[in-house]
């Protein structure tokens, strides 16, 4: 027979104004199982918790209830009394008698048979309290990064400042991302090159950091602190120790047909290539699709001009599996595709183009020189049309948010347009200036007054294509007027977009994304970096579209989360999870289907001697213990510790007899 | 017809391709069937199959796991069965030979009555009669158009009559629990007397946990020994899961209860 | 006298508990009908805890979660919305009046609401018993 007491605390007039206390005491006395019943004025008090500690020493119990104020309040304390005086913390169970009886009755009988009956719920589920441990778990102090954009290597840098080993893992030959892309960046016109190649080099030389870069995330397994990742580096043909990095293999290369993914597809590149010169690593790829060896067995040139002997066309793509306590998720973005707008010319006619495409015009590293030209005959435009929240703010395209960076981009555009070509013309068809952000809307400001770019508050209906020029029609909604403008060159402002395959990695991690893709994070304002899976937080532009300060900010912040988890010594885990009997688990996978933090793994167990059985197992440290698993579980083999059936049914029965 | 399914399986034992063979055999007379386990090449002419093989022998199937089996489907349901079996990990699909024998008999079961076929009853024994009486045909929605009070009356009388034998879950391929939650001790979610309400308890639990993996076989409601039309509840079950989530058992969709949409069921919690 | 009615009322730990206990803290009176029972999540509920306790003779039960997209654990309240929907139907297929079974959302900062679900299936449950 249990041992439990039973503690009813007045709450000074609180609850004893409204409970009879002493009816309660003595109701409880005689209660199966308890073995002592008294009340006090303040329990909480030292000389409450006092009493609770003398009475568990003299009377010897092992169980206690206390009937007070709302778990929520005062449980942890009173479980941190009973364990003052060597019981279990979990041996506790509170009888909510303020807030759900004195606080919510006047009729004091009433008020005073439910306190009888809530203290007797309380008395029967500690009965079916078991004694739960602690639960400790070991980090592996190692983070992996998932992308390698700015959001990655700053992730990347400052975990590793941080002291930890982190693994980055980049899917494209070299590191740098989207801002790699840029030629200079707003509002104080750095020049992205400038200010990123550092960072890129930093991580290629920090002994902390191992660089994975065309390679790809294909498996994860484990939970956090206990991360085991499956990446598959996918084979170059290039051999990463015997290169040299000179590019003669490049420059001999004879298939050039394949457009340049990094120059936005307005220049080619051949087969054998890195994307850009400040490539890191510098080390080129073999593109298997465009390569004319891989497609008819001949050619071969790169091997024969290779002055190190790294062409290799006998690699294979290899799999890798590692281990990592905490994983940044820095995939970044796509831009939105404009083909979808007929009233752009559905991405058909040459001189409309794209924000990032007029991004690689302008770098002087870029195709042209630096020069703006336009596609369709390569002269200089003389008016540029800017086209604002292309794929954003768009309901009629499932794109209802808005992208956060096209505005100022636009702008910054329109700056080096007139910069480089003192008379050209900018005009711009906005919808709302979004300029909220150091300096940003000074900067507008900026362009509109000292550049001259002229913007009009509305949207373009329709562009024509003429013989040698665009007529973009649309609306001035300011000045109410139709507006027709001859322009040799439109820029979209097409928007951001989650990567296409962001979808595919948030299956794999477990975590969530939004109706537009976006991952979601824990809580939108107070914990905007982690997800609701633990040990997995997010940077960047996956979680939403932002700006390069914001991304680093926000970078910065998931090392941070990462320091503080990989610092501890071990993880310690709430012992209120679910427990699989796998002699009672027939393996049906319902509860590994319907977990909302992949806690579940099915796993070949030793159910009896010589029986060997596929059953459900909990994954302690990723239990968060919602209990999902044990409404799914039809042979109730699985159970949520701390609210396990056995103490529910014991408190239905209690009530039900009223 | 049973010759060739007797030749099939005599081949499929022959060369080796199964261990032991699931089939039907006469029962006590030429109107019952009873399972057949047959892992001998001269114990083939055992095997029947005809119009009254119908029971749901995928029930037999996870207690074989180990072994290759060839199993005898009469009906479109127990092959379902098969799958869900293999969906849920119960089986594995490569130890299973299916020897589909539904077409072959789908053409003469029609000739009799549907609720006839599901007990082999005969229609001379008068029973059809009080079947119908009792409401035994009654489609779901015609049920669901009755009072509450109704509904009630008439479940009560039919559990009323429950054994708890638990016949139901015997025969029901997706009963599969190595122990079946009525029987657990701690807790005792139902103790042993039977009474109206625990009866009632147990068939709607299990109807919950049957929610989306009953393939509409029938086997419950033709084992139980005292006629408690269980297909109604089954029907029932099926249409919710259509109705609320456009699940269809059995079309490899994933279970109801291990996902769901957020914008779903807004108006039946507020 | 006749005895009073029984609600056995399932309460999410996160939000409508601490809603119950806001209820409290506002000292809004509603009736004794109701005892708490403390879940960690709706997705915890299994429905047979639902069948026992009008098995064991309770005259009501209330179900009370998360709003959707507030769960603390983000989906649960998910599962059960799709649990409750078949053994509601289910239920009342079985005869069991609608009023005995109720289910809803109350939030943590919902204190006035949970007194006015409380009164209204107190209310519900005793027109059932009345013309039971």
């Amino acid at each position: 027979m249990s041992k439990t007491g039973v503690f009813i605390c007045h709450c000074g007039s609180n609850i004893a104004g409204v409970v009879a206390v002493e009816k309660v005491v003595e109701s409880a006395k005689t209660l199966p199982g308890v073995k002592v019943a008294m009340d006090y004025k303040y329990m909480c008090s030292d000389p409450g918790q006092n009493l609770i500690i003398n009475t568990i020493k003299e009377q010897a119990l092992d169980r206690v209830v206390v009937g007070s104020c709302s778990p929520r309040m005062h449980e942890n304390t009173f479980r941190m009394t009973i364990e003052r005086a060597g019981l279990n913390p979990y041996r506790l169970e509170i009888a909510n008698l303020r807030e759900h009886v004195s606080w919510v009755h006047s009729e004091k009988a009433s008020a005073t048979d439910k306190a009888i009956k809530l203290v007797e719920l309380a008395v029967a589920k500690v009965r079916r309290n078991e004694p739960l441990q602690k639960i400790y778990a070991e980090i592996e102090k190692r983070a992996l990064v998932i992308g390698g954009g700015i959001a990655g290597i700053q992730a990347a840098l400052d975990i590793a400042a941080n002291g930890y080993k982190v693994t980055l893992v980049e899917r494209e030959p070299s590191i740098g991302g989207r801002m790699s892309q840029l030629d200079k960046t707003f509002p104080t016109m750095d020049c992205s090159a400038c200010i990123l190649t550092p960072k890129m080099v930093a991580v290629a030389q920090n002994k902390d950091i191992t660089l994975l870069t065309y390679a790809e995330v294909e498996q994860v397994h484990g939970y956090v602190g206990n991360f085991e990742v499956n990446i598959n580096k996918k084979a170059r043909f290039v051999s990463m120790t015997k290169c040299i990095g000179c590019g003669v293999c490049t420059e001999k290369c004879p298939s050039k047909k394949r457009l340049s993914e990094f120059n936005a597809n307005i220049a080619t590149r051949k087969a054998i290539y890195t994307p850009f010169p400040q490539a890191v690593p510098n080390i080129p790829v073999i593109d298997k699709d465009s390569c004319m060896y891989f497609a008819t067995g001949k050619c071969k040139v790169c091997e024969k001009v290779c002055p190190a002997g790294a062409v290799d066309y006998t690699q294979e793509d290899e799999i890798i599996t590692e281990k990592f306590g905490a994983i940044v998720v820095a995939t970044g973005y796509d831009l939105y595709d404009h083909s979808s707008y007929g009233e752009y010319g559905y991405g058909e006619i040459p001189d409309v183009i794209t924000g990032l495409q007029l991004e690689r015009m302008i770098n002087s590293g870029g195709p042209t020189g630096g020069h703006i030209k336009r596609p369709s005959d390569g002269k200089e435009p003389e008016t540029v049309v800017f086209i604002q929240c292309v794929g954003s703010r768009d309901d009629a395209k499932g794109k209802p948010y808005c992208s956060r960076v096209c505005c100022m981009y636009t702008a910054k555009q329109a700056l080096l347009l007139r910069e480089h070509y003192p008379n050209s013309k900018a005009i711009v068809f906005y919808m709302d200036i979004r300029a909220a952000g150091k300096g940003y809307e000074e900067f507008i400001q900026r362009v509109q007054t000292e550049y001259g770019v002229l913007y009009l508050r509305g949207r373009v209906s329709r562009i024509y294509e003429k013989k040698d020029h665009l007529l973009v029609k649309g609306v001035d909604t300011l000045s109410g007027n139709q507006v027709e403008i001859k322009a040799d060159m439109v820029v979209l402002a097409t928007g951001l977009k989650p990567k296409k395959e962001a979808q595919n990695l948030a299956q794999l991690l477990h975590i969530g994304y939004d109706q537009n893709g976006f991952y979601t994070e824990l809580h939108p304002k107070l914990a905007p970096v982690e997800t609701q899976i633990a040990g997995v937080y997010l940077a960047g532009c996956c979680q939403s579209p932002k700006d390069i300060p914001d991304t680093v900010a926000q970078s910065s912040a998931t090392a941070a989360k990462v320091g503080a988890l990989l610092s501890k010594e071990r993880l310690e885990i709430e012992p209120m999870i679910s427990e699989v009997n796998p002699l009672l688990c027939s393996g049906c996978r319902m509860c590994y289907n319907a977990c909302p933090y992949g806690a579940i793994e099915m796993e070949d167990t030793e159910i009896r001697r010589g029986e060997i059985r596929c059953v459900a197992k909990v994954l302690v440290s990723v239990c968060k213990g919602c209990g999902v698993c044990v409404a799914g579980c039809y042979c109730k083999a699985i159970d949520l510790k701390g609210w396990t059936d056995r103490q529910l049914m014991e408190q239905i029965k209690v009530i039900s007899y009223c | 017809m049973s010759k060739t399914l007797q030749e099939t399986a005599r081949n499929l034992l022959a060369e080796n391709k199964v261990e032991v063979i699931i089939g039907y055999a006469q029962g006590y007379d030429a109107f019952h069937t009873r399972p057949v386990f047959i892992s001998n090449v001269e114990d083939v002419s055992k095997l029947i199959i005809n119009e009254y093989c119908t029971n749901n022998l995928s029930v037999y199937l996870p207690i074989h796991k180990k072994l290759k089996v060839g199993i005898v489907t009469a009906k479109e349901q127990d092959l379902a069965s098969i799958h869900e079996l293999i969906n849920e990990h119960q089986i594995l699909e490569e130890n299973v030979i299916i020897i589909e024998a539904a077409k072959q008999i789908s053409s003469l079961s029609s000739e009799l009555g549907e609720a006839q076929r599901d007990r082999g009853i005969d229609e001379e024994d008068g029973r059809q009669e009080a079947w119908k009486k009792r409401g035994y045909d009654m489609a779901v929605e015609e049920f669901e158009k009755l009072s509450a009070k109704e509904r009630e009356t008439f479940w009560d009388k039919e559990f009323e009559r429950c054994i708890r034998c638990y016949a139901c879950r015997q025969v029901c391929p997706v009963c599969y629990c190595p122990d079946c939650f009525v029987n657990r001790t701690m807790p005792k979610y139902l103790n042993e007397a039977v009474d109206m309400n625990k009866n009632k308890l147990f068939s709607l639990v299990r109807m919950l946990h049957v929610f989306g993996r009953c393939m509409d076989c029938r086997a419950c409601n033709n084992a139980c020994p005292v006629g408690i039309p269980l297909r109604l509840l089954t029907k029932k079950i099926a249409k919710d899961a259509l109705e609320l989530f456009g699940y269809v058992s059995g079309q490899g969709q994933e279970h109801p209860f291990s996902t769901f949409e957020k914008d779903e069921l807004l108006e039946e919690i507020r | 006298m006749e005895k009073d009615i029984n609600i056995i009322g399932f309460l999410c730990n996160w939000c409508s508990y601490a809603g119950a206990d806001l209820t409290g803290l506002n000292r809004i009176i509603y009736p004794t009908n109701i005892k708490i029972v403390r879940i960690p999540c709706t997705g915890r509920m299994d429905p047979v805890l639902i069948m026992e306790a009008f098995h064991n003779g309770a005259d009501g039960v209330l179900v009370s979660g998360c709003h959707p997209g507030d769960c603390h654990y983000t989906e649960g309240n998910y599962y059960w919305r799709r649990r409750h929907a078949v053994l509601k139907r289910l239920l009342e297929f079985l005869g069991i009046d609608e009023r005995r079974f109720q289910a809803t959302w109350v939030s943590a900062s919902e204190g006035k609401r949970f007194a006015e679900v409380v009164k209204k299936v107190v209310d519900d449950v005793r027109s059932w018993k009345k013309n039971e």
